[in-house]
């Protein structure tokens, strides 16, 4: 044992010198096996435990020596054949119980298979040879096949391409080469490098360069461009020393901020490689990409500003050598072009101001053309270009901005050729305009428009001369506003004036008898052709239901009278007059304008004339059409007659012998009657709440009654008249009295009934006198229903809106006008289309727009199309009983239709809190704040639609529904169940609960599922 | 330059109008008593249009029952015509067009118009027509 073993205490746990230490006591032949094993041991460097014998570490070799060692009472069932196919027995080595659990198929204190009884032999019935077996392909006939083979552990593996190579090789035939060729060394394979490393980093720089000539691209996209392989942690961009422009080389530097060393080589290493050989091209420029090693950027960069040197000193001997030679054109075209003018004919157009021409045959050499010249001088004022047979014109309208763009563009401006498709340079001359050219222009041009212009600018010698020639402008200028006033101010709108329909009564009159026999004509042959339909068809809708009724009062006719046949035709008029069949009623109506359409109430037989002038020929034809009807139904109704119960013999009386004959000469309501107890023959009035004396006067009918109150007034008679006589004189002045209240009384009731529909709330008559004597107190807003008339009828359909119209016209022709043109045959059926159809409809025009709108452009408002507003149904506002207005519906609204959208200011839940408050104090009691969502709210206070107007009611007509259109919420009002006209439309406020007795807002709605507050 | 040119003259008939002479002149005109009339010129001319509308509508009824606004931009178009020739038509008809150059040629009228020009001169400040003035 060396020291170096003993003093290996703390020797770290590996090896067999552990468990040794460990489990000494449990020590075990195969624990200390190494021991015995060679002679002598060493241990590793790392202070693993060695076997001396390298051969030891073959593994049959081990295998063999275990079973030398190892009186192992386990046999696998491979032991029965050679010594080298057995399966290895486990070795234990060490006998721990952590290390058991590793064993899982060797029990290690047990050293046995743990799942023995589990296995099988695999070639149990030597199907297989024993050593085990090889597939062979076999060629049999022809075909290969596969073959089992006995294998053979002893025999030497051959290579079978040696052999094959020593036939060819025999047969002179070059061989095949396994193997590609190598041009260069193999690659060794990628080392880390980390702190260990030893050496120079890898390049974690690339290199770019220009490949192409322009280079647009911008640093951040290169930047962004090679992000993707790594962090950048620094980049570069060069500029030329010599001249400060860009080179377009750049360095970028990657980083590796994970902490690993590596990762910037490899980023930069993969940036290179995915661009190596074929560049990398950044928003189509073209750059080079390589990784900077070698010095390879200053070489790069040396390279590139040697170029640009060179390049720069070609440019600037071109440009000596262009300059000379421009020198000489020039002078050569300022001999040319020296007394170059304006042409006569452009003398007009360009009026005198600062002109650069271009020679025409230059232009025309070139195929230049003005679109040329306009799109290469756009940043100039110039303000024309003309193109005249003699040249090119550019008119400015200023001889600076002239100057300026010929210095800087002339023989500078490039304009590619159409002749050698190649930028030609232009050249500008400058025509300043003479001031004192003009007079001449003047003299000897025979232009008109010159002198007319110059004789237009007469001079003035003296102060009298200019104040008249201002004068005379005034004056003409007088002249014109006074006609153009004239016409547009007093003639216009003075015939507009006179036009107006309503200044001619008379022809409107005249217009509106000759419609009227118009309309006459059309309702008469819609008459006709509707009389010969009704004959042709008996079972008309009409005359059944307006038959039905004719008929039933016509059997009480019968009853009441044995002459029926007689009576009949008048009778029956007299029955039309009152229940008519909704096509009669049409005809009278455009008959007799004047008529409004009756209720139908039995109307007196005594106005039978009145009716048979307005019944006209056709219309008498029409009836004795009906009477047909008629008599048929008739019959129909007797032959139904015995099964329908007869009312009538209820009310007959029920005794017919003699004695009933005395009984019914007692006046009717002493009669005796049947039942147990008797009847009160007088009705009670006494019970009602304001009992007034001559209630109680009526009530006392007889002495019985007289009596009776005696009696329980506890009245003697002698005593009373005594007293009586003494308050006599003022008695009669006290009845009258009462009498009188109580007669005001009455009257007041049957105004207020009259005129608001409801009595007037006992509260509201607390005191007694005038109300002004009790001077201001708040009456609370359920009573004011009482006397304010616009809140009366709450809960019925309401008529508010109505009730405006009707006013306006007494009868509601128009109506009526419209049903008859209905009526009228010749009248297109106007085309129903639904509402979905609508919609869809809609849908495509908004499509359109939005279309259009993607076309222009721009992002105005007037085209946005709110498409809400096309579902919008006809609503207006009208005073409400509720609450002061409301909105109603104009036409019938048909359930879950749209009705209205909630417009307004969109603003945000503070601004709301804010607005709220403010509104408060200033006195604007109604709120008409509506919350979208949790920061949205639409005010509609100041700004908004009439929707605001809808009023809460607990048994809503509507719902208000946020959706979204377009991506934005909107508060849509929908029909809950159908509307009629004129009904007001109403939503549940859905306001949240209010604990505190004083916020909550009384509800008046009026429902009788009112909860009483909105909150 | 002593002399004045035209767009002096020009500048100052703008000048006249910008200090709202123009309009005034224009509205008394306009409101002024119509020779022998009682009535101001305005209210004159209003009356003869609607009786000569009136006239053209009695001839032709149908006048009234079509578009309203074309209808009268017609009749205005014809009255207009010819120096107000439909106007002057008539026993009380207006001779507007005599009329108004008689107004106009009135050498009153011309002189007050030259008295403001010459009041409105001094006033006129760091325009160029000034400093022509000073040099004249």
């Amino acid at each position: 044992m060396s020291g170096y073993y003993r003093r290996s205490y703390p020797i770290p746990p590996t090896g067999p010198q552990r468990s040794n230490f460990w489990h000494e006591s449990s020590g075990s032949d195969y624990n200390h096996k190494p021991y015995f094993n060679g002679g002598y041991k060493r241990y590793g460097r790392y202070g693993n435990f060695v076997d001396n014998d390298v051969s030891s570490r073959n593994h049959r070799n081990r295998r063999e020596e275990v079973n030398d060692g190892s009186s192992s009472s386990y046999e696998s069932p491979l032991l029965n054949h050679e010594e080298d196919t057995k399966r290895p027995i486990p070795r234990v080595k060490w006998d721990t119980e952590e290390l058991k659990a590793k064993y899982h198929y060797f029990d290690v204190r047990e050293k046995k298979l743990i799942h023995m009884e589990e296995m099988t032999n695999w070639n149990k019935d030597s199907k297989y040879p024993p050593n085990g077996y090889v597939l062979v392909q076999e060629n049999n006939m022809g075909q290969p096949r596969p073959v089992f083979k006995q294998r053979v552990p002893q025999e030497k593996a051959v290579d079978p391409r040696v052999e094959q190579r020593q036939q060819q090789q025999q047969q002179q035939v070059i061989p095949p080469t396994y193997r590609k060729l190598r041009s260069k060394l193999a690659l060794l394979p990628h080392i880390v490098y980390d702190k260990f490393s030893v050496g120079p980093p890898p390049p974690n720089e690339i290199v770019l360069s220009l490949l192409s000539n322009v280079a647009t691209v911008q640093d951040i996209s290169i930047k962004n461009y090679f992000k993707r392989y790594g962090e950048i942690s620094h980049f570069e961009a060069f500029s030329d020393p010599n001249s400060a422009l860009p080179l377009h080389i750049y360095l970028i530097r990657y980083g590796s901020y994970s902490g690993k060393l590596d990762d910037a080589a490899r980023a930069a290493y993969m940036a290179f490689k995915d661009h190596e050989g074929r560049g990398c091209s950044i928003l189509g420029t073209k750059f080079n990409c390589t990784l900077n090693k070698n010095n390879i950027l200053e070489k790069t960069i040396s390279r590139t500003v040697t170029d640009n040197l060179n390049r720069v000193r070609k440019i600037t001997n071109d440009m000596k050598k262009m300059e000379k030679r421009q020198k000489e054109e020039e002078k050569k075209e300022s001999q040319a072009y020296s007394e170059r003018k304006i042409p006569l004919d452009l003398a007009k157009q360009i009026n005198g101001r600062p002109v650069l021409v271009v020679s025409k045959s230059f232009a025309l050499h070139h195929g230049l053309r003005v679109e040329d010249f306009k799109v290469k001088l756009r940043r100039y004022r110039w303000s024309r270009i003309l193109d005249h047979s003699s040249g090119l014109y550019v008119v400015f309208n200023d001889l600076e901005h002239a100057r300026n763009c010929q210095k800087v563009e002339s023989g500078k401006m490039l304009i590619t050729s159409r002749a050698k498709r190649a930028p030609v340079d232009v050249r500008f001359q400058l025509i300043a305009p003479t001031v004192d050219k003009q007079p001449t222009n003047d003299i000897n041009g025979n232009h008109a428009a010159l002198p007319k212009s110059s004789n237009q600018l007469p001079t003035y010698k003296t102060k009298e001369e200019l104040i008249s020639a201002a004068t005379s402008y005034i004056l003409k200028d007088l002249e014109n506003a006074l006609h153009v006033d004239i016409r547009k101010r007093i003639i216009g709108p003075a015939v507009f004036d006179t036009l107006n329909p309503a200044s001619f009564p008379d022809l409107i009159a005249k217009k509106e008898v000759k419609e009227k026999e118009r309309k006459e004509v059309v309702a008469k042959k819609a008459e006709e052709l509707k009389k010969k339909q009704s004959t042709n068809n008996d079972f008309d809708i009409f005359s059944l239901y307006s038959g039905g009724v004719t008929q039933s009062n016509r059997n009480r006719l019968k009853r009441r009278g044995s002459e029926v046949i007689d009576i009949l035709p008048s009778g029956r008029r007299k029955l039309f007059k009152g229940v008519k069949p909704m096509a009669h009623m049409l005809n009278d109506d455009s008959l007799s304008k004047e008529q409004t359409p009756v209720a139908p109430s039995t109307s007196s037989p005594f106005d039978e004339s009145e009716d048979e002038e307005m019944t006209s020929s056709d219309a008498t034809e029409y009836e004795s059409g009906e009477d047909d009807n008629v008599e048929q139904k008739k019959m129909i109704k007797v032959e139904t007659e015995s099964t329908t119960p007869e009312i009538d013999h209820a009310e007959k009386p029920l005794f017919v012998s003699k004695k009933a004959e005395e009984i019914m000469r007692i006046p009717e309501p002493y009669r005796p009657s049947v039942g147990g107890l008797p009847k009160p023959i007088q009705p009670d009035d006494t019970i009602r709440p304001n009992l007034f004396i001559d209630d109680l006067q009526k009530t006392v009918t007889d002495m019985e009654d007289l009596f009776i109150l005696k009696k329980v007034l506890g009245l003697d008679e002698p005593n009373q008249n005594d007293e009586k006589s003494e308050h006599d004189g003022t008695l009669e002045y006290r009845i009258w009295k009462l009498r009188s209240q109580a007669q005001n009384f009455r009257v007041d009731q049957e105004n207020q009934l009259r005129l608001l529909g409801a009595p007037l709330d006992s509260l509201l008559l607390t005191g007694n006198g005038s109300f002004k004597a009790q001077g201001y107190r708040k009456i609370p807003e359920k009573l004011k229903s009482c006397y304010l008339p616009h809140r009366r009828k709450p809960h019925q359909p309401l008529n508010t809106v109505s009730y405006h119209s009707e006013t306006k016209d007494g009868t509601p022709e128009v109506e009526r006008e419209e049903s008859e043109n209905l009526e009228e045959p010749e009248s297109v059926p106007q085309e129903i289309s639904s509402s979905r159809d609508n919609r869809a409809s809609n849908r495509r025009f908004q499509q359109d727009i939005e279309a259009q709108r993607a076309a222009i452009g721009t992002e105005s408002e007037l085209l946005s199309l709110n498409q809400l507003n096309k579902r919008k149904k006809p609503v207006t506002f009208a005073r409400s009983t509720i609450h002061n207005w409301g909105l109603y519906a104009l036409e019938p609204i048909a359930a879950k239709e749209m009705i209205i959208e909630y417009v307004g200011e969109r603003i945000r839940q503070p601004v709301a809190e804010m607005r709220e408050i403010r509104y408060l104090k200033s006195g604007i009691g109604s709120s008409y704040l509506f919350r979208i969502d949790e920061n949205t709210v639409i005010d509609a206070t100041k700004k908004g639609g009439i929707a605001r107007f809808i009023n809460h009611c607990c048994e809503p007509s509507c719902t208000a529904k946020i959706i979204k259109v377009g991506g934005m919420k909107r508060i849509v009002i929908y029909a809950l169940r159908d509307i009629g006209a004129n009904e007001e439309l109403t939503y549940d406020y859905k306001f949240e609960r209010e604990i505190d007795a004083e916020e909550r807002l009384p509800c008046l709605c009026g429902a009788p599922s009112c909860k009483g507050f909105l909150n | 330059m002593t002399d004045y040119n035209a767009d002096d003259a020009r500048k100052l008939a703008d000048e006249f109008k910008r200090e709202g002479y123009f309009d005034q002149l224009k509205r008394d005109i306009l409101t002024q008593k119509h020779d022998n009339d009682e009535l101001p010129l305005e209210q004159s001319i209003r009356n003869n249009v609607a009786s000569v509308v009136r006239k053209m509508v009695t001839d032709d009824e149908n006048l009234i029952f079509k578009n309203r606004g074309s209808t009268s931009a017609l009749i205005e178009a014809q009255l207009f015509k010819q120096g107000y020739k439909r106007l002057g038509e008539g026993e009380d008809g207006i001779q507007l067009e005599e009329y108004l150059n008689k107004v106009l040629n009135d050498s009153e009228l011309t002189q007050g118009i030259k008295d403001k020009l010459n009041g409105l001169r001094p006033t006129d400040g760091g325009n160029e027509s000034i400093q022509n003035d000073g040099s004249a």
